[in-house]
């Protein structure tokens, strides 16, 4: 229900977003009728309806009690704190805060670095022993730099802070 | 005649069947790993493929396609997990057997069914994408828009519980699509000030984004090993004994899942289900259907690989993908600068040879590899969660982004990712985001191009005959998810369990 509800909420503020932004698009060719809006609004109205729908039946048929609890379990509050469900949700929310944070990191630190940084945090949270965490991720890091910049020749991103490859010469 | 030996050379190289071969038996092992598809696989490998010709790219891009539909029999038949969604029901009748002592058997059966099953669909390939593509040299810009509308409502349809949800996801990867530079005329649309967006909705990392990462963090939700059984598994072999008793069967799934294969975005799954259903209603008094029946795993897995052929029709001649698979495929015709559609049989005609005959080659190799490495494929599949989720996720995420060299694209692959997820647990469709991310600019294009014909009214949509199949095929549809919508509303205020979403 929460993702159902959290894919509503943001489809009705992108359709809002994108309704009032087709208002600053004009049509350009005068043998083109339709222009650049007709089209994305036909489409926010089909959706807008759907949405209609499907917020009722959520508003109808949410438990909002268990609901309730199942967040409180996620932020680690209440009794079903530790129960399974609520920590492997905390899991995946941290893969994907990781996930976030990883194109930030690779800005500043490169790909190198940041790629072996993110998948030993990922194997640390498995809780996968040490060393197995620090040479797999040493070993995809390196492995996907010599391939995409050496085999395939792609410009790999560079660190502005600081860039392993960099130092260590051409 | 001369482009035929020349597809026969490009195929039969050293270096490209030896990739051909690792290929179809990657894809088995993928396949066979639970958690992963063949839509991660050829998802994950599509960036790899970037420096290969387009040629070596199919090759590689197609055995995995057509060795993953085998490989998750493995584990469906050994141990009760479907290696892939498509395996599910091959795991009804195939777990009874093992049970029973007869995994040789069914295993063996999948492969002998598997192999056939696919090799009908590439005669209806064959056969029907060169047909279909003289066909599509007639389509103008009302049959395309009638087109890509049916193919958006048809995913949205058969991927949803919820006609409402359905609407929802394709309306999404409809109003993504928007982004970027306008179809028509050349300027900036909905990009809000952001310089990056203006290129679009890449489509490479958007579609590996929905279904390669978003698995990535619906796997870290259920870790951990899964149990292996020791069953025995003598005469693998042996079960081609009794594949002449099967033909019906076979023949008959073969069909059904070319046919499936054909509509866009139902895919194997639906397909092997289907093929199961058709066998058991044809049920003799001595078959035993649900307790351990070698026809109902020789319905779905012949089915489950015949897909893969009816699937290829309409990506390489209208450009509509069948299926997550082919939706991918297209992602890689773009990357090497090759759009799908009747032009791609004009101009470039020796890659759809290669792509007929990898398909032949592939659904032939998948006979002599399963039979011999099931066992292997069987061991190595039992690979722990901890060590896969990490390698999925930083690939899903660096692999299809990086080799544009920008980080805009990145955050595409991660945002989808999170879009993925986010709406295959609500109950939204991702397929038919992606379908309809994939076929909005030009639903889009076409509709606006129609309407600046000369003396355009609306009717030219229904005047013109394909156009007007296409309509009625959609209102068809339609007609179906409604009333399909009406009879669960039904059952719910007679007392049925209410849908759920979570």
């Amino acid at each position: 229900m929460f993702s159902a509800w959290l894919v509503c909420i943001l489809t009705l503020a992108m359709c809002t977003a994108f309704f009032i932004a087709s208002f600053s698009l004009q049509t350009m060719l005068v043998a083109d009728p339709a222009g650049p809006a007709l089209y994305p609004r036909i489409l926010i109205v089909i959706i807008g309806v759907a949405l209609a729908v499907v917020l009722l039946r959520l508003v109808k048929f949410t438990d909002y009690r268990r609901e309730f609890v199942k967040i409180k379990a996620f932020m680690m509050l209440g009794e079903s704190a530790s129960h399974q469900d609520a920590s492997l949700a905390r899991r995946v929310a941290f893969a994907m805060l990781l996930s976030v944070l990883y194109p930030l990191v690779m800005l500043k630190i490169g790909f190198l670095l940041s790629t072996a940084v993110f998948a030993f945090v990922l194997m640390q949270m498995f809780e996968q022993k040490l060393w197995v965490s620090i040479s797999l991720s040493i070993g995809l890091g390196v492995g996907l730099h010599y391939f995409f910049a050496n085999l395939l020749n792609v410009r790999v991103i560079p660190g502005q802070w600081f860039d392993l490859m960099r130092m260590l010469g051409p | 005649m001369e482009l035929v030996v020349q597809a026969a050379d490009i195929l039969f190289s050293p270096l490209n069947f030896i990739l051909l071969v690792v290929a179809v038996f990657s894809g088995i092992v993928i396949g066979a790993i639970p958690g992963l598809t063949s839509a991660v696989a050829i998802g994950l490998l599509i960036p790899f493929t970037f420096s290969f010709d387009a040629y070596r790219a199919f090759i590689m891009l197609l055995g995995i396609y057509c060795g993953s539909m085998y490989g998750g029999s493995i584990p469906a038949i050994l141990m009760n997990l479907p290696g892939t969604p498509t395996s599910a029901v091959t795991a009804i009748e195939g777990y009874p057997l093992t049970r029973k002592g007869r995994a040789g058997e069914a295993i063996g059966t999948s492969v002998f069914c598997g192999s056939i099953g696919g090799l009908i669909s590439c005669v209806a390939l064959i056969l029907l994408a060169v047909q279909l593509a003289r066909i599509a040299l007639r389509f103008g810009g009302p049959e395309y828009f009638s087109l890509c509308l049916f193919a958006v409502v048809v995913v949205f349809v058969l991927t949803s519980e919820s006609i409402a949800k359905g609407a929802i996801g394709a309306g999404l990867g409809l109003l993504f699509g928007t982004i970027g530079i306008d179809v028509v005329t050349p300027y900036p649309r909905f990009t809000f000030g952001v310089n990056e967006i203006m290129i679009g909705v890449p489509l490479v990392p958007a579609t590996i984004g929905l279904f390669c990462v978003a698995e990535g963090f619906r796997m870290i939700e259920s870790p951990g090993r899964i149990a292996t059984t020791s069953g025995a598994m003598s005469g693998i072999a042996s079960a081609a004994r009794g594949i002449p008793r099967l033909w019906p069967t076979i023949v008959r799934s073969s069909i059904i899942g070319t046919f499936v294969g054909i509509l866009p975005g139902t895919g194997a799954t639906v397909g092997s289900y289907m093929a199961y259903s058709a066998a058991k209603v044809r049920a003799k008094a001595s078959d035993t259907f649900g307790k351990g029946e070698i026809k109902g795993v020789a319905a779905s897995e012949t089915a489950n690989n015949a897909v893969t052929g009816g699937a290829l029709i309409p990506m390489l001649t209208l450009g509509v993908p069948g299926d997550i698979n082919t939706l991918l495929l297209i992602g890689a015709l773009f990357v090497h600068g090759l759009v799908p559609g009747p032009a791609l049989f004009t101009e470039h005609l020796l890659l759809i040879y290669v792509i007929f005959g990898t398909m032949v080659l592939s659904n032939l190799l998948i006979l002599p590899l399963g039979l011999t490495l099931t066992r292997f494929v069987a061991r190595i599949a039992n690979v722990e969660k901890k060590y896969l989720v990490p390698v999925v996720l930083v690939i899903a995420i660096a692999g299809p982004a990086i080799s544009y060299g920008h980080i805009y694209y990145f955050w595409v692959a991660i945002f989808f990712g999170l879009v993925g997820y986010f709406c295959e647990k609500g109950g939204f469709p991702p397929l038919a985001i992606a379908m309809s991310l994939l076929l909005g600019p030009i639903l889009e294009y076409n509709l606006r191009s129609s309407m600046m014909l000369p003396d355009f009214s609306a009717w030219i949509f229904v005047q013109r005959p394909i156009s007007l199949l296409f309509l009625l095929l959609t209102l068809a549809v339609i007609v179906y998810a409604v009333r399909r919508e009406i009879g669960k509303h039904q059952a719910r205020r007679s007392g049925a369990p209410q849908e759920g979403t979570e």
